[in-house]
C-alpha cells in the first residue's frame, strides 16, 4: 500500500442522528410511504400524460428526429416506466420500456427512424390509463413492439430462438401425457402447489402442461420465465417479495402470490432456451443444489422429447420465425 | 431508524420521479430535503447547506452525475466528501452504473425505487462502519474486493452471477445485477 492512500472509517453526522429517540419502525415507515406515493397517483398519471403528448407532438412534425428529441423521448420514456411500474400499469410499463430500448438504440447508432419511434408513441396512447386494456389486446400490441425492436436489431438473438421454438411446432397443440407425467413427477419431487412447462413466445408464455395454474398462457412482461431464460442455469428466486425485479409484479402482488420461483431453461440441442421447467410455490424456499441438478435433468428430459418428435416428423416448409413487419409500420 | 434529523439532497431532473422519491422519504420520516433538478443547483445547494445524505439521479441535464460525485469526493479537507451518496437509475440508463460506482457513489438503486429495498439499503448506510478510501486515482467509500471466484470454482446456487465485470451487453440491468457491481464481496487487502 503506498503512502498516498488513506484508508479509514469516516464519521458520518447520518449515523449518531438515526439513532436518536422517536424513530419508527420499519413496518411503520413502509406503510407511511406506501400511503404517501398513493397519494401521488392523480398527479403521476398527468405526468405520464404529459409525456406521451411530448412525443406525439415531436413525432408528429415532419422533421429529421435528432440526437436532442432522442435524448428527450429517452428520458420521458423512463418517467413513464417509472410511474407506470409504481403503479402497476403493467402494459404501459412494458410499453414504456420497449421504447426505452428502441430510443438507446437508436441513440447509440445516431440515426432515429420516425415510424418505429411513432408506432410506439401511439401504443403508449393506447394502453394509458384510464384506458384498460384486455390481456390480448395487450399481448397484441406488445407482439407488434417486440416485433418492432427484433427488425431495429435490438433484439439479435430473439428472433433465431423463436424460430428454434416454432420449428419445434409445440405452442398452441394439445396435452402430451409424457410431458404431463414428467411435470407430475416434477411437482412431486419439489412438492410445490404450482408446475409449469412453459414456452416462451413473441409476447407471451404458454403453457405446454402446467398444474396449479389456470391460464393456459400469461403476457410475456409478466412472466417469470422469461427472465430466467436468458440465462443458461436455473433461475432462483427464493423470495419474489424481496427481490426487486419481481417485487411489483402482478402474479407475486395478486393471484397466485408467487413467492419462490425456480425455472431450468429448455434449452434446444441448438443451445436456444425456447422455455422453462419451473415450479412454484406461495411461500418463500431454497433450492440446495441436489435439486438444481433434479430439476435441470428433468428439463433436458422434456428437451429430448418434443427434439425426439420433432425430428421425426416429415420434413416440410417450417414457418417463418416472425412475419415480416409492414413496410409501412417500420418506414423501410 | 429515525430519520427525523438527517437533511437530504435530492437532484432529480423530473419532477415526477423527484416527487416520488421524496414522498417515499417523507413516510419513512425523512422531511427535511431539498430537492434540485440539475448538477449546478446541486453545487450551489452543497455549499449553502450541511446534508447527510444525497440522492442523485444517473443522468443530469447540465454535466454528467459522475462527474458531480467526483467533485464531491474531491472536496479536500471538507467532510461533505464523505457523505453517502445514492445514485438512482432509470430504466435504460444502466450504463452509467460504472460510472458513478468509480466516481465514489455509495450505491446505485434503479427506479421505481422498491420501497423494501430502499429501506433497508438506508438502514444500511446509516450504520456507518464502511472504509473510506482516499487515493491518487480514487475517492469514495471502499469498495476494493479481491474476486477469488466461487468456491472451488463452482457455484452453490443457480444465481450465482458470473464473477466477471464487463461491458454492459444489454441497454438495461436488473437490481440484483447491479448489486452484484457494487457489493464488497471479499476484501483482500
Amino acid at each position: 500500500m503506498t503512502k498516498d492512500v488513506k484508508i479509514f472509517i469516516p464519521k458520518l453526522r447520518i449515523v449518531d442522528l438515526v439513532q436518536r429517540a422517536g424513530g419508527i419502525s420499519r413496518e411503520t415507515a413502509l406503510e407511511q410511504a406506501a400511503e404517501k406515493i398513493e397519494g401521488l397517483r392523480e398527479s403521476s398519471l398527468l405526468g405520464i400524460s404529459e409525456a406521451v403528448l411530448g412525443m406525439e407532438r415531436i413525432l408528429g412534425v415532419d422533421h429529421p428526429i435528432g440526437m436532442s428529441d432522442m435524448v428527450w423521448l429517452l428520458r420521458h420514456a423512463e418517467r413513464i416506466v417509472t410511474l407506470a411500474e409504481t403503479f402497476g400499469h403493467v402494459t404501459l410499463a412494458l410499453v414504456g420500456k420497449s421504447l426505452c430500448d428502441l430510443t438507446h438504440r437508436f441513440l447509440e447508432n445516431e440515426d432515429g427512424k420516425r415510424e418505429p419511434l411513432r408506432v410506439h408513441a401511439d401504443a403508449l396512447r393506447l394502453v394509458m390509463p384510464p384506458r384498460k386494456v384486455s390481456q390480448e389486446e395487450a399481448g397484441r400490441i406488445l407482439g407488434e413492439l417486440t416485433r418492432i425492436l427484433v427488425f431495429c436489431g435490438c433484439m439479435p438473438r430473439e428472433e433465431s430462438r423463436l424460430k428454434a421454438l416454432r420449428d419445434l411446432e409445440l405452442l398452441d397443440t394439445g396435452p402430451d401425457a409424457r410431458l404431463d407425467r414428467l411435470l407430475a413427477k416434477t411437482q412431486k419431487e419439489f412438492s410445490v402447489p404450482i408446475a409449469a412447462i412453459s414456452l416462451v413466445d413473441l409476447h407471451r408464455q404458454w403453457f405446454k402442461s402446467s398444474i396449479g395454474l389456470d391460464a393456459k398462457e400469461l403476457p410475456r412482461g409478466v412472466a417469470f420465465c422469461s427472465y430466467a431464460i436468458e440465462n443458461d442455469g436455473v433461475m432462483v428466486v427464493e423470495d419474489a417479495e424481496r427481490d426487486s425485479r419481481f417485487a411489483s409484479n402482478p402474479l407475486v402482488t395478486g393471484s397466485p402470490g408467487v413467492r419462490f420461483y425456480a425455472g431450468a431453461p429448455l434449452k434446444t440441442s441448438d443451445g436456444f432456451n425456447i422455455g422453462t421447467l419451473c415450479v412454484i410455490d406461495a411461500h418463500p424456499r431454497t433450492l440446495d443444489a441436489a435439486g438444481l441438478k433434479k430439476l435441470e435433468e428433468l428439463a433436458r428430459e422434456i428437451v429430448k422429447i418434443v427434439e425426439a418428435d420433432a425430428a421425426s416428423r416429415p420434413a416440410r416448409f417450417r414457418q417463418q420465425a416472425l412475419p415480416t413487419a409492414s413496410k409501412e409500420v417500420l418506414g423501410a | 431508524m429515525n430519520l427525523n434529523w438527517v437533511s437530504a439532497l435530492l437532484i432529480d431532473p423530473d419532477a415526477h420521479s423527484a416527487s416520488l422519491l421524496s414522498g417515499m422519504l417523507d413516510g419513512f420520516g425523512l422531511q427535511k430535503k431539498v430537492v434540485v433538478e440539475t448538477g449546478e443547483a446541486a453545487r450551489t445547494a452543497l455549499g449553502n447547506e450541511l446534508f447527510d445524505i444525497i440522492f442523485c439521479d444517473a443522468v443530469l441535464p447540465d454535466i454528467p452525475s459522475a462527474e458531480l460525485i467526483q467533485s464531491i469526493r474531491h472536496m479536500e479537507g471538507n467532510p461533505i466528501r464523505l457523505i453517502p451518496i445514492v445514485v438512482l437509475t432509470g430504466y435504460g440508463r444502466m450504463a452509467t452504473v460504472a460510472a458513478s460506482r468509480d466516481a465514489g457513489a455509495n450505491f446505485v438503486v434503479k427506479k421505481p425505487v422498491n420501497a423494501n429495498i430502499f429501506y433497508d439499503r438506508l438502514s444500511w448506510v446509516s450504520k456507518g462502519g464502511r472504509q473510506f478510501v482516499e487515493s491518487p486515482g480514487y475517492v469514495g467509500p471502499d469498495r476494493r474486493f479481491k474476486n477469488a471466484g466461487l468456491p472451488g470454482g463452482v457455484g452453490r446456487r443457480a444465481s450465482d452471477l458470473n464473477g466477471e465485470l464487463g461491458a454492459p451487453a444489454e441497454p438495461n440491468m436488473s437490481q440484483d445485477e447491479i448489486d452484484a457491481m457494487l457489493k464488497p464481496m471479499k476484501l483482500d487487502i
